[in-house]
């Protein structure tokens, strides 16, 4: 017991110390941390601003010489998501023209459009997409789609009307209500907004905390070498912190400026995170362990940090990953939180959170020792048989 | 010149083997791993729960339709609502369709039926391919309702439906993601490859005056040709390996492809040795590089479209090369044809490289000429 409070003093000392090493030789890497999750936080936020696309370019041909040509084309500049240009043109100007203009649709209503529908005769109307962006593409099929079951809804009732059904069975249809729950909108920031500024808090650690080990080895070698246990559970406590800290903002800025909803409890929230964080902090103390110079730190962690938020299952989902991508999505510690934050904030619940956490806590346990490893080995070579440890990159953090 | 070259060559191949393989290997190992996950093209086996509150024969031939969509993973039905919706949140299941009570009556008789689609929308991209499968499924059910409801009231002529929408998709048909993602993530790994390489080239020749004593404008050719030839070849292997592996289309012109690349990675080269000239240190630098790589692909307009950005943002995504490239060389890969801005892109890009070039002599020179003056 007094084994345990005695280390817990020492960690506590060091963490004093590791605070003044952060605003002293390590500010660099501090200003890192926490300005780029927050830079991110700001640009991702502002693009993703207003949610959804509106005034989506597409062309509207109209054929038709009737009322009803007409009217559908008012209705189509009625839907806020479409800038409607009215053209006449032939199908193949307007594919040239879909090829070179900014335009993603093209709508073409038949000659006899009118003529038909007044007679209950079937006609149908042309829609064309350049779904070379799918964003577009599906912003534009989901509002004509839309339009079009509104209308041949209302016309097919109009003709059984005329044919003297009653006015109830006219009108009845078979309907399919679509009920979206957490997200309801399908808007960006709450998909993916999230999900970026937690990999942003993975960048800025990884990036820095890594490289200003390296320089650390080399300022601070014998203490390091000495008390590693120590050290580096301080520094990693501490970083955590901070970078909590950081995240935590970020978040607020988020559901304060940009609208992100958030439904479920913030201390799952911050478990969940706190958890991801140590993580990421061990594993960029590991990177720092292990590398001869600190701009290796980035150079090799480079391969990993980059692609990883793809993996996470929280864009593509992961039932829809082969055997490989999905064993890289459970290799990587923002593949445990990336679905669960995101989850908790818009549906309140997260399935799966309480192990997740575990995973992360044992990642950062498995981290903190292979550092610890890294750290004795590179510095015993260094301090007893006197080969270069931390590289000869003379660059201050 | 040839001189510098092999030196060049030398650093690379002995000092910097982790920044070569940058170089060379990023754009085909980003294309190989990200290509690897959206080989699939679309999202598929999403979990879907049918809660059948009718229980009779029609709703389990619902049902059998639900199961047998190609997207969808059927993984059982339940007795009630809650269930589902039980199942939804705790995200066992991303869909659930919801078979009324007396749905096989109401639909004998041809009086309104309601079904009901209840999706997990926390993933926007999974709601999306989720939805369209049930949509095919509802509209050929429609028709059968409207026949069978035009039999009950006599007109057994009567068309089944008063208007169709006939939809044709160019450029990527099938709405797969990996088309639509791959060709931007290979163009911007070959952008972290060459700024890293070539900036750090930079900024150690400039720290040493090794500009200095075999002229800026020589080394800077020597350097700005290498570190281009090396990235051009990665850019060739990811093209390579994107049709090769997964066999994607480049319908357009590969010269004018390529002639668009090129010209992004001259210029993004030669922004990249701006900042090797302004950062002191190589930790510095390379931290630069990496912060600002992933808001220029996310801001370029590539995924996000700039007509979705507020004024600020969109402008910032005006300042970067990526903006430039990215689109054209999608549009051009898979319809063939590029933007009408196709050549007003390439300028663009051409004044970012000349102007880097032009402004990293004259600042090499005056930093030059400053520490003379210093000694």
């Amino acid at each position: 017991m007094s084994n345990m409070l005695s280390v817990m003093r020492e960690i506590l000392q060091e963490m004093v110390k590791e605070v003044q090493v952060m605003t002293g030789i390590h500010r660099r890497a501090m200003i890192i941390m926490i300005v780029v999750p927050v830079l991110y936080s700001l640009l991702f936020g502002g693009m993703f601003y207003q949610n959804a696309l509106t005034k989506v370019p597409v062309l509207v041909c109209n054929l038709d010489d009737g009322t009803e040509g007409r009217q559908f084309v008012r209705d189509l500049r009625m839907i806020s998501d479409l800038h409607v240009e009215e053209v006449a043109l032939s199908d193949q100007d307007i594919a040239q023209r879909m090829k070179l203009d900014t335009v993603s649709g093209a709508i073409i209503i038949p000659a006899d459009f009118s003529r038909k529908l007044h007679t209950g005769k079937l006609t149908t109307i042309e829609l064309t997409i350049d779904n070379s962006n799918t964003v577009l593409g599906g912003t534009i099929t989901r509002a004509v789609q839309s339009l079009v079951s509104t209308w041949e809804a209302d016309h097919s009732a109009a003709e059984r009307l005329v044919l003297g059904w009653n006015t109830v069975d006219a009108s009845a249809r078979l309907s399919l209500t679509t009920r979206v729950l957490g997200n309801s909108t399908g808007g960006y920031e709450d998909f993916f907004l999230v999900v970026l500024i937690l990999h942003a808090a993975q960048i800025a650690s990884v990036f820095s905390l890594g490289p200003s080990l390296v320089l650390e080895r080399k300022r601070r070698g014998r203490k390091l070498f000495r008390d590693t246990w120590c050290c580096l559970t301080a520094k990693l406590i501490v970083y955590t912190l901070l970078e909590l800290s950081v995240l935590s903002v970020c978040l607020a800025i988020s559901l304060f400026c940009f609208g992100l909803t958030c439904r479920g409890s913030w201390l799952e929230i911050t478990g969940v995170m706190t958890a991801y964080l140590l993580a990421v902090q061990a594993f960029a103390l590991f990177m720092g362990a292990w590398v001869s110079k600190a701009d290796k730190a980035i150079t090799y962690a480079l391969f990993y940090i980059m692609p990883s938020v793809l993996f996470t299952g929280a864009i593509w989902p992961r039932h829809s990953m082969d055997m490989i991508s999905l064993f890289i999505s459970y290799v990587i510690p923002i593949g445990y939180v990336a679905n669960d934050v995101r989850a908790l904030l818009v549906l309140g619940s997260a399935s799966g959170y309480g192990l997740h956490v575990l995973c992360l806590l044992i990642y950062a346990l498995l981290f903190l020792g292979l550092s610890v490893w890294g750290i004795k080995k590179n510095l015993g070579r260094f301090l007893y048989v006197g080969y270069p440890a931390a590289g000869n990159d003379d660059s201050a953090s | 010149m040839w001189d510098i070259l092999r030196r060049e060559m030398m650093i690379l191949l002995h000092e910097r083997r982790m920044v070569l393989f940058v170089l060379m290997g990023a754009a085909s190992a980003y294309a190989l791993l990200i290509g690897n996950l959206y080989q699939g093209q679309i999202v598929q086996r999403i979990p879907v729960v049918v809660c059948d509150l009718d229980d009779s024969s029609l709703s389990r031939q619902l049902i059998g339709d639900i199961s047998n969509a190609d997207q969808y993973k059927f993984i059982g039905t339940v007795a009630d609502e809650p269930e589902a919706m039980h199942l939804l949140t705790m995200q066992k299941a991303s869909v659930a369709v919801i078979i009324p009570k007396d749905f096989a009556r109401h639909f004998q008789e041809g009086s309104s039926v309601n079904l009901s689609f209840v999706q997990n929308g926390s993933n926007t991209l999974e709601a999306g391919y989720a939805a369209a499968p049930m949509q095919l499924i509802w509209s050929d059910w429609v028709v059968r309702y409207r026949a069978q409801a035009d039999i009950i009231h006599g007109n057994p002529e009567l068309s089944p439906a008063a208007l169709n929408l006939n939809l044709r998709y160019t450029g990527n048909p099938v709405q797969g993601y990996l088309v639509f993602y791959i060709y931007g993530v290979m163009l911007m790994a070959a952008q972290i490859g060459i700024t890293m390489s070539y900036a750090l080239a930079v900024q150690t020749d400039v720290l040493n005056g090794y500009y200095q004593r075999h002229g800026i404008i020589c080394v800077t050719l020597a350097k700005n040709l290498l570190y281009w030839t090396l990235s051009f070849s990665s850019v060739l292997l990811g093209i390579l390996v994107l049709a090769g592996f997964f066999d994607l289309p480049f319908y357009g012109s590969m010269l004018k492809m390529l002639f668009i690349c090129g010209i992004f990675l001259f210029a993004v080269e030669n922004i990249a040795g701006l900042a090797g000239i302004y950062f002191r240190t190589k930790l510095a630098l390379v931290q630069c590089l990496v912060f600002y790589a992933l808001p220029s692909f996310l801001l370029s307009g590539y995924i996000w479209p700039n007509q979705g950005m507020v004024g600020i943002v969109n402008w910032i995504s005006c300042l970067q090369p990526v903006h430039y490239v990215l689109m054209d060389f999608r549009q051009l890969a898979l319809t063939g044809a590029g933007s009408n801005n196709y050549w007003q892109n390439v300028m663009v890009l051409s004044l970012i490289g000349l102007c880097g070039v032009i402004v990293s002599c004259l600042w090499i020179r005056y930093k030059g000429c400053w520490r003379l003056r210093k000694s």
